[in-house]
């Protein structure tokens, strides 16, 4: 980027008087330094130190377009960077001023994201009237100060930090998996010596088992302790720390043991050399070989923005991708790792079940056919559809349509139980938004593991818990939650306490300035939902926790297509219809209870993998993944995002919502869309919000101040765990080979 | 392609080249070579050389004619000299654009383009 630039600017100025100085005996003192100037930086400098003209180079724009905020105006301060005169908050360090000034400065150990260590020593600037070169990253920024990033002493100074950096530094780029994408690799080649003085045996180090995911190679690490401080302070967990000191240091855990943390993918990007690396992408390619799809996630309901990367039809990694208000720049190890699953147990071809009870590979034409014979030998009260968790709301618009049609209005989607109200949008959301959690001071958690549920969810009430020290109530069965927090007890019987003010936590809640509920969405499945949502809605308007300028109602859904499916009013007629079913059709749906469907009744299951529906199934219809289709999804926030196609379809498979307008027109009651523009015009007359792309629709109404009172009483059960298996809850986890070792090895026995 | 006896095309330069010998209707030896026999009958292969040599009818340039020839013979000597591997002849050959499946007409009365498209493949 600006790096190249820098060099070059620098070189102008001083390069042709020094040659001319440049006596020829100098010539055979072997130059450590890249440029003569550097060799003797202080003379140098001192050349240099006459009073600068003004810059005649344009202004400068901060780095990666970053607008800088002021919390309080009277606080700004002014440094001069390379001359340049810049305003910035009180607090901020020299590399922030540096980066505001539109100046890249190089560093290993600093990331904004994480605490100062200041150890890698790279980020060395030369402040005026300061006797050495300063650690940009750990020195803030003071009124007045000049700031020089380009003079011969930063460059010395960075060149004899890279020379110490590369001294221990194995020479393995070639069969280096970070090669291409190496910030050690990038910098040595911008701000390093083209040679080094050592010559003595590099130190070797042994490498680490930190379990299925994270590969480690222990010698290329350069003690940056970025990992560490990520396992601490963002992952929860006190599992990598540092071992010995000076040439004896090394990164590791403590004893033998695996890194257990569900964001420990993380450190392979913050990793800035090859030490800790992908151990599934191991050998499996080159950075630069890769296309890159900018899609979202599905396998929870956070909806966290990643990067597939793929060659030709296989997915070979997917990595994060920045979003501030939604996973910022972390996913969950099931996000990064289940791509696996999606080339295991595909489903290629459509298949009849014959009279043999074993598949035959047909075609569509006779696939379609046949379903559509059949499901007009049933009454229209006798079809019913189930959308899975994965799917996409065009598909579950299309389903909709189509049953409508038939005459059927059991329509529902899983997850959302047998009583989903739908009514109020604010019931079913997170009302705060993700980022809001940021501003509470005071949670309650009612029957939701987050930790599991929705790990960037949990990192951020981590985030929030440890900058303001906010107080955290949990309800449900004994979990493991990465931060400091009460547990009021294990079922309803702690929520009529809260309810009627019996319960000491409810001081606080009253007392909390802005109070947030968050209401687990495995509760969706209890049969006295509606008297629990009372219950809370009662602490909810007791410690004020609805108001105008604040709504801290929140409910942290579990998969990707419940909020889209609640939009579009997936609400089935009759909550036991598909005991009495004689048509079903899932959709992706793998969680329905094969054991409810009554044995006459005729299974169509359209979708990606063979996985547990499909051995009731009669007709297989196969469908494209999230990884090959558009479609769009909401997730638990109310933000609607949209997936990209970045691999082809597996074998015959069609996209789902183009499946079930085929099957309509086959079964004669043919969907006015053609397109997916036809497709998304019919949503919008349904759920506008849903075709506002990358944009958070906030509820209009609060469902605390709407919901009528209801009779039902609370059944004594305590709450459940909603998620058994973090690494395994959908039809692509399940598939997956990573996903599988990882269950065995990392979950808590 | 002419439906002549000799297999002909004119030359950019003005002279024209045979193919020596006249367009013989048996298959052609490289389907026993390769055995493309067990996945398609012998009479269906001939027309499928001639039919994607038709698709450049209308070429008019010299220059690309000139092209096309060339590019026609060294596909004949990839397959005479087993160069081109089996399911690549196939593919190209015997099974041609439209596929394994092939629809005769009488079903797609009263589809839509939609359906159509939809039984060919999964991208329209």
């Amino acid at each position: 980027m600006g790096l190249g630039l820098l060099a070059s600017r620098a070189l102008r100025p001083a390069a042709s008087r020094l040659l001319r100085n440049h006596s020829p005996r100098d010539g055979l003192v072997r130059a450590i330094g890249s440029t003569p100037e550097r060799q003797r930086p202080e003379a140098a400098s001192a050349a240099q130190a006459q009073p600068d003209p003004t810059p005649d180079l344009p202004p400068r724009k901060p780095l990666a377009g970053a607008r800088v905020h002021f919390p309080n105006p009277e606080d700004a301060i002014e440094v001069f960077v390379d001359g340049y005169p810049v305003k910035i908050p009180k607090g901020m360090t020299v590399l922030q001023a540096c980066e505001v000034a539109g100046v890249d400065i190089p560093r290993f150990c600093y990331h904004n994201r994480l605490s100062i260590a200041g150890n890698c020593r790279m980020c060395l600037v030369e402040v005026e009237k300061s006797p050495k070169p300063v650690a940009s990253c750990a020195m803030p920024a003071l009124p007045g100060m000049k700031i020089k990033t380009d003079t011969p002493v930063a460059k010395k100074a960075r060149e004899g930090v890279m020379e110490f950096l590369l001294m221990n530094h194995p020479l393995d780029c070639p069969i280096c998996d970070q090669g291409g994408e190496c910030d050690l690799q990038d910098q040595s080649m911008a701000f390093g010596s083209d040679r080094g003085r050592f010559t003595e045996v590099k130190r070797s180090v042994v490498d680490k088992n930190l379990g299925p995911l994270v590969k480690t190679v222990m010698t290329r690490c350069i003690q940056c302790t970025r990992c560490v401080r990520f396992a601490t302070e963002i992952a929860g967990v006190q599992d990598l720390g540092m071992l010995g000191r000076g040439s004896g240091e090394e990164i590791g855990t403590y004893v033998e043991r695996l890194m257990t943390s569900e964001l420990s993918g993380n450190v392979i990007d913050i990793c800035p050399v090859g030490a800790l690396t992908s151990k599934p992408f191991a050998f499996k390619a080159r950075n630069w070989e890769l296309k890159g799809t900018e899609t979202i996630d599905v396998t929870d309901a956070v909806g966290s923005n990643i990067r597939i990367d793929s060659r030709g039809p296989e997915v070979l990694r997917i990595i994060p991708r920045l979003n501030e208000d939604i996973n910022e720049e972390w996913i969950s190890d099931k996000t990064r790792f289940c791509y696996d699953g999606l080339k295991r147990q595909r489903l290629n071809d459509p298949m009849i079940r014959g009279a043999d009870g074993r598949f035959q590979v047909v075609s569509w034409h006779d696939a379609l056919a046949m379903v559509g014979e059949v499901i007009h030998k049933v009454a229209p009260e006798e079809i019913v559809g189930v959308a899975g968790k994965l799917s996409d709301a065009e598909s579950m618009m299309a389903l909709k349509d189509f049953l409508n049609r038939m005459g059927s209005s059991n329509v529902m989607c899983e997850g959302n139980g047998k009583h989903p109200n739908a009514d109020l949008r604010s019931g079913y959301i997170m009302n705060t938004g993700i980022t809001g959690l940021e501003k509470a001071d005071v949670f309650l958690l009612v029957g939701t593991q987050p930790r599991v549920e929705a790990a960037m969810v949990n990192a951020r009430i981590r985030k929030t818990v440890r900058a303001t020290h906010a107080k955290v109530g949990y309800i449900g069965p004994l979990t493991d939650l990465n931060y400091d927090h009460e547990h009021l007890g294990t079922g309803p019987q702690t929520l009529t306490e809260l309810a009627e003010g019996r319960h000491p936590f409810c001081s606080t809640l009253k007392n909390a300035k802005n109070p947030a509920i968050i209401v687990g969405a495995g509760l969706f499945e209890r049969e006295d939902l509606e008297a629990i949502l009372s219950a809370i809605e009662t602490i909810a308007k007791n410690g004020n926790v609805v108001r105008p300028d604040w709504n801290g109602y929140n409910v942290l859904l579990l998969h990707a297509a419940q909020a889209a499916a609640l939009d579009l009013g997936l609400v089935p007629q009759s909550p036991d219809s598909i005991k009495s079913a004689k048509f079903v059709y899932l959709m992706g749906a793998d969680d329905v209870n094969v054991k409810d469907i009554p044995d006459d009744a005729f299974v169509v299951y359209q979708g990606h993998h063979g996985d547990r529906s499909v051995y009731r199934a009669n007709v297989i219809l196969p469908a494209s993944a999230f990884s090959e289709k558009e479609g769009t999804y909401e997730n638990t926030e109310g933000c609607v995002q949209q997936t990209l196609p970045a691999v082809p379809t597996v074998g015959d498979a069609r996209d789902d919502w183009k499946i079930v307008r085929a099957l309509s027109e086959v079964a004669g009651v043919q969907l006015p869309y053609d397109s997916v523009g036809g497709i998304r015009s019919r949503i919008q007359t349904v759920a506008p919000n849903l075709v506002s792309v990358d944009e958070r629709e906030p509820a209009t109404f609060s469902a605390t101040t709407l919901r009528p009172n209801t009779n039902q009483k609370i059944s004594p059960n305590n709450f459940g765990t909603a998620i058994e298996n973090f690494y395994m809850t959908d039809a692509i986890t399940r598939a997956s080979k990573i996903m599988a070792q990882c269950s065995a090895m990392l979950l808590k026995k | 392609m002419d439906d002549n006896k000799y297999v002909t095309r004119r030359r950019g330069n003005g002279c024209s080249i045979s193919s020596g010998r006249p367009a013989d209707p048996s298959p052609p030896s490289w389907t026993s070579t390769t055995s493309t026999t067990s996945s398609t009958s012998p009479t269906s292969v001939p027309p499928s050389p001639p039919r994607s040599a038709r698709t450049n009818s209308h070429v008019t340039n010299p220059k690309v004619i000139d092209m096309l020839l060339f590019k026609g013979m060294e596909e004949l000597n990839n397959i005479t000299e087993h160069a081109k591997q089996r399911h690549h002849i196939i593919g190209q050959y015997v099974v041609g654009n439209q596929g394994l499946v092939q629809d005769s007409g009488t079903k797609e009365k009263g589809m839509s383009d939609f359906l159509k498209k939809f039984y060919k493949s999964n991208y329209f």
